[in-house]
């Protein structure tokens, strides 16, 4: 099976005289439908293998191939291209923008890449708003929606465009615990439902728990990277549930 | 841009083009009044037959009996344009000229009873020398189309000192010592004080007759299609032939000057004026950029290209141009129709109600200035553009 993400001795510093290193040489690989979770202390490295992997930054060193594309080969189109059509991005906060309604947010990724919807993304994309209950949001403005809401948006509007993989920067860390298991279920079952692969960059170990995948990163490194699903069929061996 | 911020950069382009327009208007206006002033009672071109230059005495004696006769002689003789229907109609062929009239010019008196002043004695073909001169609107009193043999026109000065009105009875005396009496059938008023003075129209015979010159002429007088060809139209006279040329603007050089440098500082002003709007503009669509950084770099994780980036803020610097023109030509072209329509009540000017404020409307002036107005929005939104589209969207997103 080919890889979504495959990075090669991966790494990036910021500063031009003193150097520091955000990331030292990672391999690391995502396959097509995989749920992983990036877990870590602040600072260890997360959020920079979160945008590399984004095509947002470029890698101080190393390589990296998204859905087989070598990012160091693309120009700022060809970028702007693979983000638009290959990868689709959550944040902590909804970035919703302010002066379209939520169907209008939504549909941007397409508008985007496109210059101009036909009715079959706009079917999509409300169908995509309706599977997370929003249907009787579509004119609303973001301001007047709940943060659960705002934040059910911003997925719909990364899954937009059918990505095969999605990036959410601590997707739940805005919201309560009970909106932010919501919202968190939500995005496994999305990840059954289209197979799209989601990696994840968390602080809460209790969510980080439910993905297949854990990959735990410490001062630019990856110090663990492990499967859960094995984990959870022992337990439910052990409880004799399974 | 939110509401506020469009608002703010329309209303900066659209005060731009408002004055651009009005100031245009206005000088213009006023400036074609002063021209029409200056220029209204000449020609735009005169050419008249050149006054010898004084010879040595010896010279004259060796040529004729008398040396005093002779020289007076020989003046008399050489002012006039002899054969000047040729000359004429080689004028008439220069490409710009629009008419030309024959006149006899020479000085003289005019006396009323036990009154005498001094005199400018000028016969023209009235249809034809209102053709090169403007007299509408400069007729006080009677019908200048009158002027013949018989009739004068004269100025208002000369007939409010000599105490005449149409009707009256004149005596002209010629520097030649012809004397004749006319009818003043005509008073008029050219808005120069030495013509309103001294000025005597007559029949070109009568003329002709006064100065003793046969068929001859002193003077063919140029009016040029376009006022401001009169110097390569009196350049071009100069060519086909020795008599002297002198073109209204070669006469009034002070009084151009004072209009060049009137242009000139009104230009700057609205130069100036447009250069504030676009930096108006420019500062607004920066702070804008600022503000809005978190949302382009969304839109960059969306897969927006710079270059769709950058276009969105060129359309919106093209937008804000394109509206200031618009609101700034409208309310420009109303405030000039509202302030022609001011007049003065009860107060004529050129058989016109008179305005207290002259201007001068053109179409032109409202083109240019909205299409430097888009052209500024479209400056004045690259910089902003540029800073947009080279955004960093971790950085835009993190921190914005």
């Amino acid at each position: 099976m080919n890889a979504i993400v495959e990075a090669i001795e991966l790494s990036k510093s910021y500063g031009d005289g003193v150097k520091t290193w955000a990331l030292r040489g990672v391999d690391f690989r995502i396959d097509p439908g995989e749920f992983l979770a990036i877990v870590g202390a602040s600072g260890s490295g997360k959020s920079t293998l979160l945008n590399l992997v984004g095509a947002l930054d470029k890698p101080s060193s190393g390589r990296i191939c998204i859905d087989g594309t070598d990012t160091s080969t693309l120009d700022d189109a060809g970028l702007a291209a693979l983000r638009g059509d290959t990868i689709g991005f959550v944040f902590q906060f909804h970035y919703l923008l302010a002066e379209f309604t939520v169907l209008e947010n939504a549909l941007m990724p397409l508008w985007i890449r496109k210059r101009g919807t036909v009715s079959e993304d706009t079917r999509w994309v409300k169908a995509l708003l309706e599977r997370v209950g929003l249907s009787d949001r579509l004119s609303s403005r973001p301001g007047q929606l709940s943060g659960g809401q705002q934040q059910r948006v911003a997925i719909v509007r990364a899954l937009a465009n059918r990505p095969k993989l999605i990036l959410a920067d601590e997707p739940t860390g805005n919201l309560d615990s009970q909106n932010g298991a919501l919202v968190f279920e939500l995005l496994t079952e999305l990840n059954l439902e289209f197979g799209t692969a989601f990696m994840l960059v968390t602080h809460d170990d209790r969510l980080a728990q439910k993905a297949q995948r854990i990959v735990a990163m410490g001062d630019g490194h990856i110090v663990a990277d492990y499967r859960v699903e094995s984990v959870e069929q022992e337990a439910a061996v052990v409880t004799g549930v399974g | 841009m939110s509401h506020g911020q469009t608002e703010l950069t329309v209303g900066a382009v659209a005060v731009g083009v408002l004055l651009v327009v009005f100031l245009s208007s206005l000088i213009n206006g006023l400036q074609i009044g002063l021209v029409e002033d200056v220029v209204g009672s000449i020609p735009h071109v005169g050419v008249e037959a050149a006054t010898p230059d004084a010879r040595p005495l010896w010279q004259v004696q060796s040529s004729s009996s008398g040396a005093v006769t002779a020289l007076e002689k020989i003046t008399t003789r050489s002012k006039r344009i002899e054969q000047w229907e040729r000359v004429r109609s080689a004028i008439v062929r220069i490409p710009g000229v629009k008419s030309v009239a024959p006149a006899v010019e020479g000085d003289g008196l005019v006396t009323r009873g036990a009154k005498t002043v001094g005199a400018r004695i000028v016969g023209v073909i009235p249809a034809e020398q209102m053709r090169v001169v403007s007299l509408k609107n400069r007729i006080v009193e009677g019908d200048f189309s009158k002027v013949d043999e018989q009739n004068i026109a004269v100025g208002v000065k000369m007939a409010d000192d000599l105490g005449v009105h149409v009707g009256t009875r004149l005596r002209v005396t010629s520097n030649t010592g012809v004397t004749e009496t006319f009818r003043v059938a005509a008073i008029f008023d050219m808005g120069v004080e030495q013509a309103n003075e001294s000025a005597v129209y007559m029949g070109l015979q009568a003329g002709q007759a006064m100065f003793k010159i046969g068929k001859d002429v002193t003077n063919l007088n140029i009016r040029a299609a376009r006022m401001y060809d009169a110097k390569p139209i009196a350049d071009q006279v100069r060519g086909i032939t020795s008599l002297r040329v002198t073109s209204w603007m070669e006469s009034n050089e002070a009084f151009l000057d004072t209009l060049r440098m009137q242009n000139t500082a009104a230009a700057i002003i609205q130069a100036m004026t447009l250069l504030a709007s676009a930096f108006g503009v420019a500062s607004v669509m920066i702070v804008f950029v600022v503000q809005k950084s978190r949302d382009i770099g969304i839109l960059k994780s969306m897969g927006a290209t710079c270059a769709q980036i950058r276009r969105v803020f060129i359309l919106e610097g093209l937008g804000v141009g394109l509206g200031g023109a618009l609101i700034g030509s409208g309310l420009g072209t109303g405030l000039c129709y509202l302030v022609t329509n001011l007049t003065i009540p009860g107060q004529m000017f050129g058989g016109k109600q008179a305005t207290i404020v002259p201007m001068q409307f053109n179409m032109g002036y409202v083109l240019l200035a909205s299409g430097v107005a888009i052209a500024m929005g479209l400056l004045s939104s690259i910089v902003p553009a540029h800073r947009a589209a080279r955004l960093d969207p971790v950085q835009a997103i993190r921190q914005g």
